[in-house]
């Protein structure tokens, strides 16, 4: 579903990618690991399709990044959920209208999006919270937002840019946890993540980058 | 489209940054102010001189003992002569009358008898008042026998010309430099207002918004800003031809008349301004990279 194909990308101050070859499986879950700076970032981005390798390519559920044009990238992101370590939420509308997001750009009605936003919010312990504003959440339940967001759409693959990175070492246990029920209702997940010791007790395939390149 | 979201957001948007979509509004509000007071300001001088040149008329005076068919070629050249809009007959008991009317003496008791020549007073239409249409006519009027000597207010039309036209590129020049400045301002301001905003359009590329769907709440709101600009506009210019006319009431003769027509073109040139220069500024954001 998700296949790179010697992928290297290269940014203009220097770091990057290089002679990247791997794939994804449906309802996989990976864990992209390296140390900061690495290229972990990059790969997610190159699966989202922020950045467009330099040589190679990169095919996610049929959209492949050497022949796409920018208008369909917004196609393949409706297919595509994505959190981040700063969660990438609207600090200026409630719990509610932040999830409510997602769907709005697909065009969905309202009364559609009222259920499924709850839906959303009660399959990560939040619909209680729906009026709040972010700034009124903790880290742990700022991120469950924000993974509500991502999982209303049905992606076929949640991509997880150190995604406990702010939080402290129980709430990160408990996003973790989050991650795996979701993956195991068919979502692939792929997370990027440093933190050796949150993994290393799961039976998840791994992905080791340093400098830009997978290392055995 | 769920237009229903994107009219919200359009809305909204004027809320939520408050300070960038006011400093928006202002900058709006500001220039079409400029602009439309130096178009008041514009006509209002252009028909003070059109009142000026529309008083300007052409004297002819004809010798004694003029005979009839003088008279009458005389009258069959201003007929043809191109520009001239009416003339009329002066005859000495007239002049005389005239004489007494602006000097309040009777000419024939002061002199004994009536040394005023017959005339003819002239009056040209709207597009020959000026120079060179005037100094035609005398040329071909002062050939006709028995016309002694053609006047008019040489010095004076050649000032007003020189001053129209001195006024009339000095007006245009700062209209196109206050016309430059306000898209440049405005265009700024709703730059930074979009800046603002940078947060709401990467997440909403993130979760997999069109181009169209992020540029159709921006562009409602511009026009908003438009609107709102606008109406302020009209305000300020409004109070600014209220106070003129209050001040200029006891110098000038004429009363300025408030444009309704300008209103018009006040909105059409504000949302214009707001459209325009949220799509430019849009599309910095939108077209950057493959991705962001």
């Amino acid at each position: 579903m998700i296949d790179f194909y010697n992928v290297s990308h290269r940014y203009s101050r220097g770091a990057g990618v290089y002679d990247l070859n791997f794939s994804v499986g449906r309802g996989e879950f990976v864990c992209v690991v390296g140390p900061s700076g690495a290229g972990k970032s990059t790969i997610l981005k190159l699966i989202y399709m922020d950045e467009i390798p330099s040589t190679g390519k990169v095919v996610v559920n049929n959209y492949d990044s050497s022949m796409i044009e920018k208008n369909s990238i917004a196609y393949l992101r409706r297919r595509v959920g994505m959190i981040f370590q700063d969660f990438q939420l609207l600090e200026d509308r409630n719990v509610f209208d932040n999830v409510a997001l997602a769907l709005e750009v697909m065009h969905a009605r309202k009364k559609e999006i009222k259920k499924r936003v709850l839906e959303s919010l009660n399959s990560v312990g939040l619909g209680h919270r729906s009026q709040y504003y972010p700034q009124e959440l903790s880290g742990g339940e700022q991120q469950r937002v924000s993974i509500a967001r991502a999982i209303i759409k049905d992606p076929v693959v949640l991509l997880a840019d150190e995604p406990t990175g702010n939080l402290d070492p129980v709430v990160a246990n408990e996003i973790l946890t989050l991650l795996k029920r979701i993956n195991e209702k068919g979502t692939a997940v792929v997370m990027a993540t440093h933190n050796y010791a949150l993994i290393q007790n799961t039976p998840f395939r791994r992905i080791h980058i340093e400098h830009g390149q997978m290392v055995d | 489209m769920s237009a229903r979201f994107l009219v919200k957001e359009g809305f909204s948007g004027l809320v939520r940054a408050k300070f960038p979509s006011f400093a928006a509004i202002l900058s709006i509000a500001i220039s079409l102010t400029l602009l439309g007071g130096g178009y008041i300001a514009g006509t209002e001088v252009y028909e003070i001189i059109k009142e000026v040149k529309s008083q300007f008329q052409v004297e002819v005076f004809l010798l004694p003992g003029v005979t009839k068919s003088n008279k009458t070629a005389l009258e069959k050249t201003l007929k043809d002569a191109t520009g001239v809009a009416s003339y009329s007959f002066i005859s000495k008991d007239k002049a005389a009358e005239r004489f007494k009317q602006e000097f309040g003496e009777d000419i024939i008791d002061a002199l004994g008898s009536n040394p005023l020549p017959e005339s003819y007073t002239v009056k040209m239409d709207a597009a020959h008042q000026n120079y060179d249409a005037i100094t035609t006519l005398v040329n071909t009027v002062s050939k006709v026998p028995g016309v002694d000597e053609v006047q008019y207010r040489r010095g004076v039309l050649q000032v007003v010309e020189r001053y129209f036209r001195a006024i009339a590129i000095a007006g245009g020049v700062i209209l196109l430099l206050v016309l430059g400045a306000a898209i440049l301002l405005v265009g700024n301001t709703i730059k930074l207002s979009i800046f603002a905003k940078r947060d709401v359009i990467r997440i909403m590329r993130l979760v997999g918004a069109t181009n169209r769907f992020i540029r159709t709440p921006f562009i409602i709101e511009g026009a908003l800003h438009g609107v709102i600009g606008s109406g302020v506009a009209m305000v300020l210019l409004y109070i600014l031809m209220q106070g003129t006319d209050f001040l200029l009431q006891g110098l000038y003769s004429v009363r300025l008349q408030f444009d309704y027509t300008l209103l018009g073109g006040v909105l059409v040139v504000g949302i214009l301004f707001g459209l325009i220069g949220s799509l430019r500024s849009i599309r910095l954001f939108l077209n950057r990279r493959p991705g962001y």
